[in-house]
């Protein structure tokens, strides 16, 4: 289990027009995330999605917070990112490196041996659809092959938990469908998943627990039926606008 | 670490090596700017000290003695060919409107003529007349002085009881040169040539990686940021010290190939000068 305990984060913000100063970020984001779920984080532009997953992903520190996996604090875990890897939908991959080198460094940094290492790839890039271009520098891949590849990278250390954060974002139909069609297969392998995402009809199809974030606060969460049930709604999409309509 | 290190390194350096277009203009710089700056500015050099030579020197001359001497001088100056004396009143005003390039100006200094030779700074051709008006006051002084040694029985040689001279021991065998001074210089040719091939990786490798979007990827690899942070800073090195020695081999091979007569005065030094490991250590 995956347990955020009241993480707080603010950045100072200075509008270019009137010159305000203001503070954004996220205050008191609170949840828990279960093994073989999806939890998704959802809400707008700017609510303070991205800034919660890289602090689950340990690129980014809270000013204040904890958060727990197994019951033990993110502070004593040695080789955190060995068990916690992100895919971003603005992360990239390396232009020049191919996704098999891309794969080996992420693998032998997670201390993989050679042959473990080897079936590994292999099985990721028949999985993922990447024999053909296994080999080839991602210089030229379209944004749905480097999707593939940020995928591969952080599924090669065989994480407890993945955090995809709007990763659906800018690919085409088909691209979109393959990534949540192997999100969906994660879920299968027992792993605590985190997938955030403005998209409503996206966290409907995959996620099992939500929390509905607006500016920077946590307003509600929990599983997703059980929000139906006490909101009398019948999508997320619903619920997130009659949780946000005061707050607009 | 040490392994953590290795990898993250590797993978730096592949990154770099692998932007064809960009270790390729990294190459061409550091082999091709230098000699092609040194040619570019010894050719402009030899072009103006050309057309200096090639122009007509006109000059204007104020005797404030009017002896026998300075009338001596006069028609002497007057005789040569190489320049033209311009009667004037108003020197600084012809020299300032460029009708003269310079001008000379006679005074009695005790027993002999003192001469100075007024020119303007800021044209280049008047500065240029310089190397055309010394020599000929220096013939004119030399031929004075046989004159006056002749009526005193006395020759240039008889001056001249003990002639002191230096030879090198690479002279003597035959070797170019060692100097002191390529130290002069040697420490910011060592700078530019450090920081010009390797300033675009060092910036790739730390703001591209943000403008990439690459930044959340390296900092999802488990390893350090100290330890992320050396290997990148350690690629930069090596890129740099790679950029030193293809700069330096390609200014020595420009100084032992170009024409001397490119090279004037200091440049002809510098083309007899091969720079030993020796002087670089001296250095640091």
């Amino acid at each position: 289990m995956l347990e955020v305990k009241n993480l707080t984060k603010q950045f100072n913000r200075v509008d270019k027009k009137t010159k305000e100063k203001s503070r954004v970020g996220i205050t008191d984001v609170s949840f828990k995330s279960s093994r073989g779920k999806i939890f998704g984080l959802i809400g707008a532009n700017g609510a303070g999605k991205t800034t919660t997953m890289r602090i689950i992903a340990n690129l980014t520190f809270p000013q204040s917070g904890e958060i727990f996996l197994n019951n033990e604090s993110y502070k004593k875990i040695k080789n955190l990112r060995k068990r916690v890897s992100f895919v971003s939908g603005e992360t990239q991959v390396y232009d020049r490196l191919t996704p098999y080198e891309m794969m080996r460094l992420f693998g032998e940094f997670s201390g993989l041996k050679n042959r473990e290492l080897e079936e590994k790839i292999s099985e990721l890039s028949n999985k993922l659809g990447m024999n053909d271009f296994l080999n080839d520098t991602c210089v030229n891949f379209s944004t749905g092959m480097k999707q593939k590849v940020s995928i591969a990278r952080a599924l090669v250390t065989n994480p407890e938990v993945l955090v995809f954060d709007e990763v659906t974002n800018g690919l085409d139909i088909f691209a979109s469908r393959a990534v949540k069609d192997q999100i969906l297969e994660l879920k299968k392998e027992n792993k605590i998943i985190l997938y955030s995402t403005h998209i409503m009809s996206d966290a409907e199809e995959l996620c099992d627990d939500v929390a509905i974030l607006h500016r920077g606060k946590v307003l509600d969460s929990g599983n997703v039926l059980d929000l139906k049930k006490k909101y009398k709604l019948e999508t997320i999409e619903e619920i997130f606008f009659n949780l946000v309509k005061d707050k607009l | 670490m040490n392994n953590k290190f290795i990898k993250l390194f590797k993978k730096e350096l592949l990154n770099i090596v692998r932007d064809k277009k960009s270790f390729l203009s990294f190459i061409v710089m550091s082999v091709v700017l230098t000699p092609l700056l040194i040619t570019g500015i010894s050719l402009l050099e030899k072009f103006q000290t050309d057309q200096i030579k090639n122009e007509e020197l006109v000059l204007s001359i104020v005797d404030n003695v009017n002896s026998v001497e300075s009338q001596e001088l006069i028609s002497f100056l007057e005789n040569k060919d190489t320049l033209r004396i311009l009667e004037s009143d108003t020197p600084n005003i012809d020299l300032k409107d460029q009708n003269i390039k310079g001008y000379l100006e006679i005074n009695s200094l005790e027993a002999n003529l003192s001469i100075k030779y007024i020119y303007d700074q800021s044209s280049n051709s008047s500065t240029g007349s310089l190397i055309k008006v010394q020599p000929l006051i220096e013939e004119y002084n030399i031929i004075k002085r046989a004159n006056i040694l002749s009526n005193l029985g006395i020759t240039e040689a008889g001056l001249n009881p003990i002639v002191f001279s230096t030879i090198t021991l690479q002279e003597v065998e035959n070797k170019p040169a060692q100097s002191s001074f390529i130290l002069f210089f040697l420490p910011y040719v060592i700078l530019i040539a450090l920081i010009q091939g390797a300033a675009q990786f060092a910036i790739e490798l730390t703001a591209g990686e943000k403008e990439k979007n690459t930044l959340a990827t390296t900092l999802s690899i488990n390893a350090s940021r100290v330890t992320i942070g050396i290997s990148k800073i350690s690629a930069i090195l090596v890129l740099s010290l790679f950029s030193l020695v293809l700069n330096i081999a390609s200014l020595t091979l420009t100084f032992t190939l170009m024409p001397q007569s490119l090279m004037g005065q200091q440049g002809g030094e510098i083309g007899n000068i091969i720079i030993g490991f020796d002087k670089l250590f001296q250095i640091f």
